[in-house]
């Protein structure tokens, strides 16, 4: 009737449910025979399930044994008993000699086999030793011993016991010889010593740095548990059996199991896999687990869980992830955890209301909870990569130990405000890394607000992530203060950073001036620091020299960018992200300044450095590939520059969401497609460029300004001359109140400007050329780009006039300097087609003439204007 | 001073067969110097099958406990908990015994291969996989009823008369018999199940 109750069934009870049914059972077997019928019939109609349990149940009660259970298993029990003290029998006497070692006395007997005391019996120097003699026979083990004893030999650290010697004894069981350590087992010192949780954790710290040591030398532990580690008198750890868990596993015969302890085990290492790291890692996780358990269940009862409570479960869950792969990738990760969990008790406790929160949330989603912190980690090394690959790399090499030693401890503290603010969120799978770093830019104030030399070094960070990330606006906000004279005096590095992260704001934010100041400042407090590095130097020149080449000082600009970009090269013989920064921003002057070959030499240098890193994707080499792009298209491949525009545009707004650098490239593309008369898909971009300046730079800034100075060129190539004047006037206001009148950008603003007035007021417009065209004559070579434009424009002007001879003259300058500038494609022969235009009052002899207006409608589109300004005129 | 003292009390057996269990090396610093005092038990266990129990038993065990008391192995609290030990630790050598004995004779590489199985008769090693079985219904059982499973591992592999095991936990003699006479119930039906 129960029959078809399988044992699938039987699994299925829950604890509860068995327990119900034993009572049941027990009342049952309280009555009389002839009641049980009549109770068993009730309980089937209220719970057949349950019924039909108890029943079978009560039917086994009288079952008769099948000869397994009535008779005591005693023959077994001495059979047990006999083999295992058949194994055990012959121990060895003090006295007795295995190989170079004479025998103390016997420390410990168990499963594995025999431990004793030994000394040298060779007599050729004082040494105490540990002989482990193995149960069981092995050829093998001698064999692989001979090949082991080498790597194992060369294991030297303070916190592991060397394997000495090793052998084979008289009657055929391998031995191993190691260092004696006096001491106590961690089990036994545990409980002599009742450690506190700093204790604690100082072993276990010393216990991850003797592992780690030992996985340098790529020696797995493969068993480590409280009775592998011993405690000196010293106070120091010292783990034991070293690689001998490898060592007898290889040896063993298939069938022999591994005494692995289960609690200490990795799962993967109880189903037979080969030990690797990620075992020790698990050991080192179950091993913590079992140090602090007792402190944990002591302190939960009298208060809440403190958030180092729940750090450390959460460093003991990943530790020992079912997954290999979910557990810390090292040791030493693992250790830098805890050292952080030591180190930062005091500042996590003050968190109140957070635990609470987080706990609730914790109990509802544990495995989330862990991938939310796994989560959170590799979006912290995919945000701060960039920075911290900079920042790090002018640490490591920096001559301050100490340096080295704050900025561990900030990242450390970095890393665990990412994973709390991380933690806080329902849905930390989806948190993008955005986000997290808004988040945690929100708190920093106050939950740092105790530390201030901590908490400025943080604001730092965030602010160089923001920076990273193109968000002024953000920066700003974690940044001032920093730059000003609450800053600790004692830090003048950490002064002259953010006083130069502050300059890069400035820069951005269109305050030039006063981004200059914030950077000479920061560079005097730099080089007045000794020993300062190349690397630090070198960004700091870069920062300063994009500064001055914004302000139009050119020389200055080049002079500290070739110097940053030596220093950079003197950094080290591998690539680093300094080097390309370097080559980047030298390139990006000079392709400012006209110079398109050199420019694409060292553009085209940052791109082989990012490469070689492996960064093609990141944000810099997204910035070298949109400017390579620009110095393509002025080289006239405008194919490939629009292919690597739309590139680079894709991949930011993909990985990086919308900043000020892809509004950029989003501005370069629009350019491109105005050009090729795509006006639709032009505008699209410049709209989102514009709001994406106004919301990370401001209105009020050169990159904005940009943005409408293009938006007005869309409106003028569309014949919207109304909103082309509007956006012109406001473009061109900002430009030359930010970057003054002979800038450039304002010039290029400018001469649109003039181009748009000139239909309407002929005269005025000849005045305003003439005025223009002196001007960027007076800037020299950064504005022959523009003065080429100009000489054209002012051509068309002149033509249109009738005044053909100044119009042939101009042309002709716009054409010599567009060919000294090294220009190609349609700028080239929009220049000779209107050479060739003007040259002669012979339209009938256009043989020249056709052949370029035809190829220029190809460069650039049929309807482009400066095509339908030669139709129109032509046929006028 | 010890922890250990406070650890086991009644009630916490599930504790202190987790502890066994988790940490070998516990059983492997006591059984060194017990073995022949168990070694004894399980002759005198053999002996008086069936019949009535003898002094000598509990001299034996109360010698063994005065040795651990002397040999600084201070997790035992009194003669009852040694022999609640003792129980433990006589099944764990049973069931690792068992274990060795079917990996062996796995690892041997000729599985009993019989044309008859008439003639093949009874397995030689049936007799372990039955215990094996057992073994793992106790554990269900365990996480139940530690009481329950604790009077079967007494008896069943300690080879204690009720009459002890009530003194041992410290309960009626009527409790063992109940406790005895459900959980056999119990095995008998999760082992009956097994396909």
């Amino acid at each position: 009737m129960t029959k078809h109750l399988g044992r699938s069934a039987m699994a299925r009870l829950t604890p509860v449910r068995r327990q119900l049914i034993d009572r049941l059972l027990d009342q049952l077997l309280d009555l009389p025979e002839k009641q049980r019928c009549q109770r068993l019939e009730e309980l089937a109609d209220r719970a057949p399930r349950i019924g039909a349990w108890v029943k079978r149940l009560a039917a086994a009660t009288g079952q008769e044994d099948p000869g397994l259970l009535d008779t005591p298993l005693h023959d077994l029990a001495e059979d047990a008993l006999s083999s295992r003290q058949a194994g055990n029998s012959n121990f060895l006497s003090p006295g007795e000699r295995l190989g170079r070692w004479r025998i103390t006395e016997l420390v410990a007997a168990g499963g594995m086999g025999e431990v004793y005391r030994a000394e040298r019996a060779d007599g050729t120097f004082e040494m105490q030793a540990a002989l482990k003699l193995i149960r069981g026979q092995s050829d093998d083990l001698a064999r692989l011993l001979e090949h082991e004893r080498q790597t194992l030999a060369q294991l030297s650290h303070p916190g592991i016991a060397r394997l000495l010697d090793g052998g084979i004894s008289g009657d055929g069981r391998p031995f191993l010889v190691m260092d004696w350590i006096d001491g106590e087992t961690l089990d036994v010192w545990c409980r002599t010593h009742q450690p506190s949780l700093a204790e604690i954790l100082r072993v276990f710290h010393e216990a991850c740095q003797a592992v780690a040591a030992a996985h340098r030398a790529l020696v797995v532990h493969g068993d480590i548990k409280p009775t592998n580690l011993k405690i000196t008198r010293e106070g120091r750890v010292c783990l034991l059996d070293f690689g001998v868990s490898q060592l007898l596993e290889h040896s063993h015969d298939a069938q022999t199991p591994r005494a692995l302890t289960p609690r200490f085990a990795a799962p993967e290492a109880l189903s037979g896999q080969p030990a690797s790291t990620a075992f020790d890692i698990y050991g080192l996780g179950a091993l913590l687990q079992w140090l602090t358990a007792g402190h944990l269940a002591e302190t939960a009862s009298v208060r809440r869980e403190s958030s180092l409570e729940r750090n450390l479960a959460a460093i003991i869950a990943r530790a020992t992830a079912r997954d290999p792969a979910l557990r810390y990738a090292t040791v030493d990760t693992l250790a830098d955890d805890v050292f952080r969990l030591q180190q930062n008790r005091p500042v996590k406790a003050r968190h109140a209301g957070l635990g609470e929160r987080w706990l609730l949330w914790a109990r509802r989603h544990v495995v989330a909870a862990v991938l939310g912190i796994t989560t959170a980690m590799s979006i912290l090394a995919g945000v701060t990569a960039v920075v911290w690959q900079a920042r790090m790399a002018a640490v490591e090499r920096d001559i301050a130990q100490a340096e080295a030693a704050r900025a561990n401890t900030l990242r450390e503290h970095l890393t665990l405000m990412f994973r709390e603010v991380g933690s806080l969120s329902e849905d930390t799978k989806s948190i993008t890394a955005r986000e997290l770093l808004d988040r945690t830019a929100e708190v920093a104030g106050d939950w740092l607000a105790d530390d201030a030399s901590l908490r400025h070094q943080v604001k730092g960070v965030l602010g160089e992530i923001m920076i990273a990330l193109g968000d002024y606006s953000a920066a700003e906000s974690m940044l001032s203060g920093l730059a000003g004279d609450d800053t600790p005096a004692d830090y003048p590095l950490l002064h002259s950073i953010a006083l130069l992260d502050m300059a890069q704001v400035d820069h951005r934010k269109g305050r030039m001036q006063q981004g200059l100041e914030a950077a000479n400042r920061g560079l005097a407090i730099l080089e007045a620091i000794p020993g300062a590095h190349p690397a630090r130097l070198s960004d700091a020149l870069q920062i300063r020299g994009r500064l001055l080449r914004d302000l139009g000082q050119r020389d200055k600009a080049l002079a500290d960018l070739e110097r940053a970009r030596r220093l950079a090269l003197r950094v080290s013989a591998k690539p680093r992200p300094l080097m390309a920064r370097a080559e980047s921003n030298l390139a990006t002057t000079l392709l400012l300044n006209g110079n398109l070959n050199r420019a694409a030499r060292h553009f085209e240098a940052a791109e082989a450095l990012w490469l070689a890193l492996g960064r093609g994707d990141s944000s810099d080499a997204l910035a070298v590939s949109a400017n390579l792009a620009s110095v393509k298209s002025q080289l006239g491949l405008t194919d490939e520059a629009e292919q690597r525009l739309r590139d680079v545009v894709a991949v930011r707004q993909q990985k990086y969401g919308p900043s000020g650098a892809m509004a950029a490239a989003q501005l370069n593309l629009s350019r491109l497609l105005i050009m090729r008369t795509k006006y639709e898909e032009a505008e699209r971009h410049l709209v989102r460029a514009r709001d994406t300046f106004e919301r990370f730079v401001g209105k009020d800034t050169p990159d904005y300004a940009a943005a409408i100075l293009i938006l007005a060129e869309l409106h003028e190539a569309r014949g919207e001359h109304e909103q082309a004047l509007e956006h012109i006037s406001l473009a061109q206001q900002i430009m030359s109140e930010r970057l003054g009148p002979a800038h450039p950008y304002t010039l290029q603003a400018r001469l649109v400007a003039v181009r748009m007035n000139g239909r309407a007021s002929p005269d005025a417009a000849g005045r305003h050329f003439a005025e223009l065209a002196s001007d960027a004559r007076s800037v020299g070579e950064p504005a022959k780009t523009i003065l080429a434009g100009i000489a054209c424009d002012w051509a068309r002007h002149e033509s249109a006039q009738g005044r053909r001879d100044d119009a042939r003259q101009l042309a002709n300058e716009c054409l010599g300097l567009r060919r000294q500038l090294g220009l190609g494609g349609w700028r080239l022969t929009e220049a000779e087609a209107l050479v060739e235009f003007l040259r002669t009052e012979d339209r009938e002899q256009g043989d020249r003439f056709r052949p370029l207006l035809q190829r220029l409608a190809r460069q650039t589109a049929p309807q482009h204007p400066a095509v339908r300004w030669f139709s129109n005129h032509a046929e006028a | 001073m010890s922890t250990y003292h406070d650890v086991i009390s009644e009630g916490e057996v599930t504790r202190l067969l987790d502890e066994l269990r988790d940490e070998p090396d516990t059983i492997d610093r006591i059984l060194p110097i017990i073995y022949d005092d168990l070694r004894e038990i399980a002759r005198c266990q053999q002996a008086r099958y069936g019949s009535t129990p003898t002094v000598q038993t509990t001299e034996l065990v109360h010698e063994a406990f005065l040795k651990l008391r002397s040999s600084a192995i201070q997790n035992l609290r009194s003669r009852q908990h040694l022999k609640r030990v003792s129980a433990l630790v006589i099944r764990h050598l049973i069931i690792d015994h068992a274990r060795s004995k079917l990996a062996a004779k796995r690892g041997s590489g000729q599985a009993p291969l019989s044309l008859n199985e008439e003639l093949a008769g009874r397995d030689d090693t049936a007799r372990e996989e039955n215990v094996l079985m057992i073994n793992e219904a106790l554990q269900q059982l365990e996480k139940t009823c530690p009481r329950m499973a604790e009077v079967v591992t007494a008896r069943f592999f300690g080879g204690y008369t009720a009459e002890e095991i009530a003194e041992m936990l410290d309960i009626s003699v009527r409790t063992v018999q109940r406790d005895w006479e459900r959980a056999r119930a119990w095995l008998l039906v999760e082992i009956q199940l097994e396909p």
